[in-house]
């Protein structure tokens, strides 16, 4: 039977197999995680009174999602 | 994402910007796991809020919203910076061109930082793919930093 050491390695161990595959992805990969972590995030901040801006690109194409008249007043 | 290096290319090629590296989380990003951040860094030589503003671009609490992301522009603000600016990698972002600090300096300003946050950055760095233990320890000697422990 596993020990709790022994459980604790290995969660520790996959837990670190899963950050070195996270940061084997392409660049573009991890913007896309990047768009969900704000958006995961932003209410946590907006709680906390920080306001944050989520970036509005598709998360496809990692272009502008509506017009471009977002860029620029 | 794409669509605001593009503009900074292009910003590039007209002569406004000069040389420009991403740094930061976003630069963090090309060597370790994706972490929560809403501001793409961008470190140049000399001052350009007072261009872009000329040319329409919308400046909210010192970013420029740029194709629909927040591009905070800070000068190469001390010698390490200068070094890390001049010694960006040029990468593709899919079929993009630009300049990304290297992993090596990436650390060394963290540690010059010296932030919560800058401390995590140095941890998840140090187990960076490609890392250059030698050239880490020579940046930080040549710029009085401590070497890093890894674990």
């Amino acid at each position: 039977m596993e020990t709790p050491d022994q459980l604790l390695d290995r969660l520790l161990a996959a837990k670190a197999a899963r950050r070195e595959s996270l940061a084997a992805l392409d660049y573009a990969g991890k913007v896309r995680i990047v768009l969900r972590l704000q958006r995961m995030t932003a209410s946590i901040y907006a709680l906390r009174g920080k306001v944050v801006r989520i970036w509005d690109i598709d998360e496809q194409t990692l272009r502008p999602r509506s017009d471009a008249s977002l860029n620029r007043r | 994402m794409k669509s605001t290096i593009e503009v900074l290319n292009r910003l590039q090629a007209d002569g406004v910007l000069g040389l420009y590296a991403i740094g930061g989380a976003m630069a963090a990003l090309f060597y370790s796991e994706p972490v929560a951040t809403f501001d793409l860094d961008i470190f140049v030589v000399g001052p350009l809020y007072d261009q872009l503003r000329a040319r329409g671009y919308e400046i909210d609490r010192e970013s420029v919203l740029i194709e629909a992301v927040p591009v905070q522009f800070l000068p190469a603000y001390n010698a390490l910076v200068e070094e890390a600016l001049t010694a960006a990698r040029d990468v593709q972002f899919d079929d993009v061109p630009t300049r990304v600090m290297g992993v090596e300096h990436l650390i060394a300003i963290a540690i010059q930082t010296g932030r919560d946050k800058d401390r995590d950055r140095v941890r998840h760095l140090l187990r960076a793919a490609g890392l250059d233990r030698n050239f880490l320890a020579q940046i930080c000697a040549r710029h009085t930093l401590p070497l890093p422990i890894v674990n």
